[in-house]
């Protein structure tokens, strides 16, 4: 027997005991994913295949793509899409925001424990009480348009939440507020994982502040930003009801609703039309799904060109 | 597969052989244990609790039927519907009651939801029309249970059939009272601005156009509304102007396909009229938006809002003698119902097909529609009962000058709700429109249009 082909049996024994391993590691977990796939797993098959249905509730009669058709020719469902893509704009302005607050509290400034505590607070209160303080503070009698008259700029007190535009960054600005402390919490745990010796060999080579910051500190929360981008741009799409539901019920018209919003409204509001629902939930899987992959990429090449 | 089980079998044996070897953990497992066996006796034990021959009824309730908003503030135990059903419990001590409670618009979905799961309460209410009919095939016929007692007793029967077929299968068992909307206004405001709509109320959109016009000069805001939430301008005037124009079973004539809104001339004219009264001034800036004209028209900066007689009792508390009623005015010179009232029986009551005991809940419902019965909820809710032996004197409207002359208005001609009679689906894509179309962003064309679409994806 050729002496270079024969497997040893030694060899053979270790094969199997890994196997084995990994099956009994398995084991114990196999009922966890039997439940997950029960929960997760069948709502998805079932939406999937409701969506070709004209299901409301209790008939169900199969009419094919006339849903996706519907879906597509139907001048509200641009409208959805183009307001959850301008919701994405709240990244930018979280990711800058949270940045210049977490250098601060990792620089410590005086008091920074009080602001640790008071940036963080948004996050733990419920998202109906902040929808609705903004909704009271921008409403046409409200708050901030008594502030702009008071100081001059009267021009600018318009009805806020009647207006797309002016609706979706109002929404903008709520959604800031609440996520700022998770963003704080992410990007400052970002930095202080950077180990000390980074820091210290950087400050022995003559790199100042500003430099460590920005030669030191920002790439190496790359990471973090990519983790942050690819969460925050998921929830756009599938965690913003409470907002929009709160402050203007998706209004004026479509202004300011979602695609997420709009499942709810077909399901719940008027008519039960959960098999249209179902469809809209299916387009919104595959978009996530997608944003998902191209972010992946691209933070990947990103990383191999850093490399 | 013998194998896959033998393996299963050795790793839980291990297992074992490691717990015993490690006796903190055997006393956790062991208490855990206990604690398992101990809770499923207490839920064996409470599933027992019953006695022989009693029964539960399960009741959902929705508000401003047998709860309102009043009582929301109060503990359960002091609410209508808890004494009501307290007080049946009193005269047949064999039934007890389960009470949820949920808001009219999402009754019929739970409902619905709760029926597929083969889980619904015993008693429902819902609201009448196509809220009702969406669910025909989950509650219980009512023709072969009722009596002449029960047609005689009670308004609203014709809404309650299927397809508002006066043939049709009776689906539910109507309820509560028998609500109307109006314009509602401040009398002080209006004085102020020359006019008396006691004497002379505008009875044509032209007359309404000149009073408006009076009130905005006088420095108030001629009407107030809220189309961001509840469309109230939609459901309780352009609803009214379009039934008057066409009568209700022209409407009912869309559910079965075949006619379309751009075509409608009576709708196109009443969207039309509606968006004209923003581009005169004559309505709230933030009507798109504004969610507290109610409170301007309590503090007086409001001439006329939108409401209705379930709203009675919040408004006499909070305007006292200054408040005043008038019907919405006239949309055209010849329209087929004249000078009418919107409104009519909008509730009822539906009995689960998956009851188990649906005698009981019928004499549940008739005893809760009652004479007694609706004359103690009267104490609480200011309201016209569809009772028909229910008299000025019961109600106590007599010394009232606006309840007694509403009473008078409802025994005129009625539009009923359309919004009942109406596909939801159009008519749900029309209210989430109107603060478009009010503020002029959208055309009355480009809104029935939408209108038409969704028609014909809720008749697919």
């Amino acid at each position: 027997m050729n002496q270079m082909t024969t497997t040893p049996a030694w060899r053979r024994r270790h094969s199997l005991l890994r196997r084995e391993r990994r099956l009994y590691g398995l084991l114990p977990v196999l009922f966890v994913i039997m439940i997950i796939a029960a929960v997760k797993g069948y709502p998805i098959v079932v939406t999937f295949v409701k969506s070709f249905t004209n299901w409301d509730g209790v008939h169900s009669k199969f009419i094919g793509l006339w849903n996706y058709i519907r879906l597509f020719q139907g001048h509200s469902f641009w409208i959805m899409l183009r307001n959850s893509m301008m919701l994405l704009l709240h990244i930018p302005l979280l990711l800058f925001f949270g940045f210049v607050l977490a250098v601060m509290l990792y620089e410590r400034i005086p008091g920074w424990k009080f602001y640790r505590s008071v940036i963080y607070l948004p996050q733990v209160i419920s998202i109906v009480i902040i929808g609705y303080v903004f909704r009271a503070l921008f409403s046409f009698d409200g708050s901030v348009n008594r502030i702009l008259s008071v100081i001059g700029l009267k021009a600018l007190a318009i009805e806020w939440l009647g207006n797309g535009l002016s609706g979706l960054f109002v929404i903008i600005l709520c959604i800031v507020y609440q996520s700022l402390g998770w963003e704080v919490l992410l990007i400052f745990g970002g930095i202080a994982s950077i180990p000390e010796s980074v820091m210290e060999a950087a400050e022995l080579d003559g790199a100042g502040h500003w430099t460590r910051l920005w030669r030191i500190i920002v790439p190496l929360l790359g990471q973090v930003v990519r983790y942050s981008v690819i969460v925050s741009v998921m929830w756009v799409f599938t965690g913003l009801f409470p907002f929009i539901y709160i402050i203007t019920r998706g209004g004026p018209g479509y202004e300011t609703t979602t695609l997420d919003y709009s499942i709810y409204q077909q399901a719940f509001s008027s008519g039960s039309m959960l098999g249209a629902a179902s469809a809209t939930a299916v387009v919104l899987l595959v978009i996530v799904l997608l944003l998902t992959r191209v972010q992946m990429t691209v933070a990947d090449k990103l990383q191999n060109w850093e490399g | 597969m013998v194998v896959y089980f033998n393996m299963i079998i050795d790793y839980h044996i291990n297992a074992i052989k490691e717990a015993y070897m490690n006796r903190s953990r055997v006393l956790v497992f062991c208490l855990a244990l206990l604690a398992l066996a101990f809770s499923s006796v207490m839920l064996f034990a409470r599933g027992n609790a019953e006695p022989k021959g009693a029964v539960t009824v399960k009741i959902r309730i929705t508000n401003n039927v047998q709860l309102f908003p009043e009582e929301l503030a109060k503990p359960q135990g002091d609410w209508y519907i808890t004494k009501a059903l307290a007080r049946y419990t009193q005269a047949h001590p064999d039934v007890t009651f389960d009470v949820t409670f949920v808001k009219g618009s999402d009754t019929a979905t739970t409902f619905k939801a709760a029926a597929v799961a083969n889980n619904a309460p015993d008693i429902n209410t819902l609201w009448m029309g196509n809220y009702l009919f969406g669910v025909k095939d989950l509650v219980r016929p009512l023709d072969k249970d009722l009596t002449n007692a029960d047609y005689d007793s009670v308004t609203g029967w014709d809404f309650v059939r299927d397809g508002f077929d006066p043939k049709g299968t009776v689906l539910a068992y109507p309820t509560g009272s028998a609500n109307y909307s109006m314009f509602f206004y401040n009398k002080d405001i209006i004085a102020k601005a020359g006019l008396d709509f006691e004497k002379a109320p505008p009875r044509t959109t032209q007359e309404f156009d000149a009073a408006l016009a009076k009130i905005k000069a006088a420095g108030f805001i001629p009407i107030a509304a809220d189309e961001s939430q509840s469309a109230d301008f939609i459901y309780h005037i352009v609803n009214l102007w379009w039934g008057q124009s066409v009568g209700i079973p022209e409407i009912a004539k869309y559910n079965t396909g075949g006619k379309k809104f751009v075509d409608d001339k009576a709708l196109l004219t009443a969207l039309t009229y509606y968006q004209s009264l923003y581009k005169n001034g004559f309505v709230n800036t933030d009507v798109a938006s504004s969610s507290d004209h109610k409170s301007k028209f309590y503090q007086g900066k409001v001439g006329i809002i939108i409401d209705g007689t379930w709203s009675l009792a919040d408004l006499e508390t909070n305007m006292k003698d200054k408040l005043g009623a008038i019907k919405v005015p006239n949309i055209s010179s010849s329209p087929v119902v004249k000078d009418p009232l919107m409104g009519g029986p909008g509730d009822c009551i539906v009995i689960s097909k998956n009851s188990a005991r649906p005698d009981i809940a019928l004499d549940v419902i008739r005893w809760l529609n009652s004479k007694s019965e609706v004359l103690q909820w009267l104490k609480v809710q200011s309201a016209f009962p569809i009772r028909t032996d229910i008299s000025p004197e019961d109600l106590g409207v007599a010394d009232d000058p606006v309840q007694s002359k509403m009473l008078g208005w409802t025994r005129g001609p009625i539009v009923w709700w359309p919004d009942n009679v109406l596909n939801s689906n159009p008519m749900g894509e029309l209210a989430k429109l109107s603060p478009v179309l009010l503020t002029g962003k959208m055309t009355p064309m480009e809104v029935a249009a939408q209108m038409d679409a969704k028609l014909e994806d809720a008749l697919r």
